[in-house]
This record gives structure tokens, sequence and C-alpha cells, in this order.
């Protein structure tokens, strides 16, 4: 459905000399130095797929939204939604696509929602009686029936967030693009923001693509994660082998009864230590966990203990740090 | 065409009614333009007292080319006022949510702010036109409805193509775009005096670069039946609404142009 080779993009960045003498010569001179936002990424997304586009600030993930979505040319590079090309095909290829970016509205400020919803039904064309079955359809599922008629600027970020969503997906568009959904809501609203989606995704078959700081959000959503760094695509696979990819690894938590010195088995590493509670990080490869119990219980006297999962933060954490 | 038209007038409705509130101070807005009108009526008059005429034009004469020039800018100032936003759009990157929609992103920009104020213009402008030519002494017919109307709808098209061109520059730098802002303010100012009395690189450029002077000229040369000093062909007088059509034509593929050389900015 979504296929992209090859693709990159070069910003031309201003160097700008500062000061009144800088200034004046940056009107007749201007130098420009070339950064590579996205380097040679190459993927494919089937249709329904829900995929999960990870990496830290500044590694290219908003700039290949912004590609996929025809906001941005390409300088190199092929992209194909559906058999468009959207830098191309900008229109036809809005008609098909949904877009939710996190720290920009799509509804108009001084507007209540649902007016925002019959400005963007005619721009889209929706037929005004489907837009009346799907406006009253994520009116129920979103509730939004409280704030429907509340100007949008005075709405909170999570009913905001609700609204977005339904803006995007009131032509009924076959993919999703969510650039950080979730960012600056609380537990309560990026929870039901992440069953709505998994909802679209799984009932109505909706591809979404999804890029987020949030791995609470990848993990409950997708099966599939994309990470880029540096502009290029470091890992494509499932969350379980992006895990297993650096060993597999552990945390188990230890309250001691005594602030005493801890000597650990093989295949252990000390996290971190805060008096009489440690963090400990064991490769399952080495030791198993009943093991390393059996082990320090033997040596020293425990309060309580906890095995962890290692959190999804840790192995992007390593494989960042690999990478450079 | 008429679906966009259609649904510029629904976006349009829109934002008027969000912007209703200010309207008490459109009043002393319309106020102070009422003023410079007359400022700067006084100022030609002046200018005619020393001179008597200005290159064998009358008072009356260049007070019509005002009242010309006011109108279009006013039109094309109220069609263009959504494009004043486009710099603040392109440095905060809400630009963005306009090139993801199925609608040109003019149709989309252009209704975005309507400025109501700028009628009272307008309307001194046409005050200026039509006391202009009846002291003249011009007795309106179907040739010379024709002549003004075109003229003005001319005049009017270059305008809003400048404009364009002045905010499709802001997708390089802010600055270039207030740089090209010049020609479009220096060409109005301009187009209220018979270009024929300007050096003559000055002269072709806002006939033939900028056509500011082109479409205001040559059809008031035919009104007033003036002596044109520039033996330029004769079919110039006819082919103004042409030339504005293609000017703006360049202007729509400029902007495109630009669109892809937007940057965005970083999330």
């Amino acid at each position: 459905m979504i296929k992209v080779s090859g693709l990159e993009k070069e910003f031309k960045i201003m160097t700008h000399k500062s000061g009144m003498v800088g200034a004046t010569k940056n009107l007749f001179s201007r130098k420009h130095t070339t950064v590579k936002a996205v380097a040679d990424v190459n993927f494919e997304i089937q249709r329904g797929e829900c995929v999960g586009y990870l990496g830290p600030n500044g590694a290219g993930k908003s700039t290949t939204i912004k590609m996929l979505t025809g906001i941005l040319v390409p300088t190199r590079g092929s992209i194909s939604v559906n058999g468009i090309t959207p830098f191309e095909n900008r229109k036809e290829n809005a008609k098909q696509i949904g877009v939710v970016f996190g720290q920009r509205t799509q509804l108009w400020w001084d507007l209540p929602p649902i007016e925002s919803f019959d400005l963007l039904g005619k721009i889209y064309k929706v037929p005004s009686s489907k837009l009346k079955k799907n406006i009253d359809n994520f009116i129920d599922i979103l509730d939004l029936e409280k704030f429907l008629h509340t100007p949008v600027r005075k709405l909170s970020l999570g009913q905001k967030m609700r609204c977005e969503l339904a803006a995007a997906l009131l032509h009924d568009p076959e993919i999703l693009y969510l650039d950080e959904p979730t960012i600056g809501l609380d537990v309560m609203a990026k929870d039901s923001i992440r069953q709505f989606l998994k909802k679209i995704n799984e009932e109505d078959k909706v591809t979404i693509l999804l890029t987020t700081h949030d791995l609470d959000d990848v993990e409950s959503l997708c099966k599939r994660v994309m990470v880029i760094d540096n502009g290029k695509l470091i890992h494509d696979d499932s969350i379980a082998s992006l895990k297993g990819r650096f060993g597999n690894y552990k945390n188990l938590e230890l309250d001691l009864e005594n602030d005493e010195e801890v000597h650990l088995p093989v295949g252990c590493e000390l996290v971190r230590r805060d008096g009489k509670k440690i963090m400990v990080e064991f490769n399952t490869d080495i030791i198993k966990a009943p093991e390393l119990i059996t082990n320090l219980a033997g040596k020293h006297s425990l309060i309580d203990l906890s095995v962890h999962e290692r959190p999804i933060e840790e192995v992007i954490k390593r494989i960042y740090q690999t990478e450079v | 065409m008429r679906e966009n038209i259609s649904i510029y007038f629904t976006l349009l409705k829109a934002y008027t009614l969000g912007q209703m509130s200010y309207r008490s101070s459109y009043l002393y807005e319309m106020l102070g333009m009422a003023i410079l009108t007359l400022v700067n009526i006084c100022g030609i008059y002046i200018i005619f007292e020393t001179f008597e005429s200005v290159g064998g034009w009358s008072f009356w004469e260049v007070v019509y080319l005002y009242g010309l020039t006011t109108i279009a800018m006013g039109i094309a100032q109220l069609l263009a006022s959504g494009l004043n936003h486009i710099p603040e759009f392109v440095r905060t990157g809400d630009f963005d949510r306009y090139l993801i929609r199925p609608i040109s992103p003019l149709v989309h920009i252009l209704p975005y702010s309507f400025a109501l104020h700028r009628v009272g213009r307008l309307i001194q402008g046409v005050i200026a036109l039509v006391v202009s030519l009846y002291m003249r002494g011009i007795d309106p017919g179907g040739f010379e409805l024709w002549i003004i109307c075109s003229t003005l709808f001319s005049l009017m098209i270059v305008y809003f193509a400048l404009f364009l061109i002045g905010a499709t520059f802001t997708f390089w730098t802010i600055q270039s775009a207030e740089l090209f802002n010049a020609f479009t303010y220096g060409g109005m100012e301009m187009s209220k005096y018979p270009v024929s009395i300007y050096q003559p690189w000055l002269r072709n450029i806002f006939l033939f670069i900028i056509p500011v002077g082109f479409v205001s000229y040559y059809p008031t040369v035919i009104l007033f039946n003036k002596h044109e000093p520039l033996n330029s062909p004769e079919f110039f007088q006819y082919i103004t609404p042409l030339v504005a059509l293609c000017f703006l034509a360049a202007a729509l593929k400029f902007w495109k142009f630009g669109i892809k050389h937007y940057q965005s900015t970083g999330s």
C-alpha cells in the first residue's frame, strides 16, 4: 500500500553571521550547508498494518511523514501511496489519507468542533448523509458530545486530540498518519486514544503509521516497529525482535535489609543503586531468573524483589548508543 | 472552479463571523482612510498649482488615475488579505495543513481574513473616479464604461498577482518578500500618474516587467483621447485584460514553484 524506496531529503541551511556587519553580509552572500535529514530510507507497509515509527528528536521521523503526506518534496527516491506519488499529486493523495499532528491543529481555532467538521466535510466533498453518519459515529465512540459546541481554543488537550482524530477520519481515509498523537496527554486520555486507534485499525482496517516518543503507544498498538536515527532506518521488524536484538535481558529489582556490598554472579550488571534499593540487569542466556534469585538470596537477606522485562526505552537507547 | 468558489465563500463566512467582534475599530480605520484620501488628493492639487499640467495631463485626469488605482488596489487587497498570513504560516509551519487538503491552498488561505475596513477605501476611490469623470466632462457611454471597467479589472488582477508573488517569496526568505513588496507599493504610486512622465528605464519596468503602468496608462490614453508621446503600437490599448491575465498566470506558476520549495519546520 505504501512503498518507499531510496528516499532522501536534504535541507539547505543558511549559515548566519551574527552582529550588524554579519547581518549585512548575509544579505549579499548566502552560504548554505546541506543537511541530510533522511538518507536512503526503504520500506513497505501493507494494507491494515499499524506501524510504529521511532527515533530521537531530529532523527527524520517528521520529515519522512511530511514527504509521505506530500508536504515536502523528496530530494531523491520514490514514494508510492496506493499508486499515487504524494508530492506530484498532492490533492489526489490528500483524499485517501488522514493526518494528525500532535503539536499542530487541523481544526479552526475560533470555531466549535462541529463547525470544523462541517467545513472539512465540504473541503473533502463528503456526501452530507455520509458526513452526518461519520460525525454521529465519532461523537459516540470518542465521546465528543459535551464540547461539540465549544470553540476549539477552549478545549483541553485531550478533548482537542479526540476532535483531531475525528476530523482526520471524516472522509474515511484508508491511511492514517499520526505524528506524536499522545504528546502532552495524561494517562487516561492516552488510553482512550490508544483504544480508539486500535479499534479503527482492527475493525475498519485503517492502515496506521505512527510516530511517538511514548513507547507504550507502540507496545499497545503496533506489531511492527521502524527505528530511524540520523536519517537512516536502523531497525524494521517486530517489537519482540527489537527487544531480542541485544540478547535477552531482564531487570531484577531488589530491596535489601542491610546497606551492604552486593556481589553479582556472571551475566549480571548493576544498573543503579539507591541505598538499599538495587536494580540489576541480567542476560537470560547466561543466567536464569530463579538461579540469580537463589544466588542472591543465599548471600543477602532480601525484603522484596521483582523481575521485569527490559523496557523498550532501554532497548532503543542501546540501539542509538551502538549506532553512535 | 465552481466548487472552489463555493468552498471559498463557505470559509469566508466562517472566518468573518469570528471577526465581527472587532467592529468598532473598523469605524476609526475608515475615518483614517478618508483623511488619507483627502491628503493624497490635496497633494495632487498642490502639484498642479505649481505646474498646471503633468506631462500634458490635467488635474482631473490625474485624479481619475488616482481613483482607478485606489479602487483596483482596494479590491485586490480585499481578495488577497489572507495572503498576509503566509509569512506567519511559513514561519510556524502551519502551512503544512493547507498542503494535506484536497483543495488548492489558495482557496483555503485567501478567505482566511477579509479586511472589511478596506471597503471604506474603495468607496473613496469610487468617489474620486466619478467626480473626476464628471469634472473632465466625460459622458460615459457603453464604450467608456467598457474601458473603465476593463482597466479596473486588469489593474486589480495585476495587483493581486503582485501580492501573490510577494507572498510566494516567503517560501525562501521573509526579507526577499519585503523587498518585493517595494515593487507592489511602488507600482501603486507609479500608476497614479501617467507613466509617460517617468524616466525611460523606470517607465519600462512598470510597462513591460510589472505591467501596472501598461494596464492603467494605455486605456486611459484612449478614454481621454490624449496624445501618446511614447509612440507605442496602437493594439496595446486593447490587450490590457490579456496582459493582466498572462501576468496572473505567471504569478500562479511561480506560486506553485514556491510551494515545492516549502521546507516546513521541525516538530
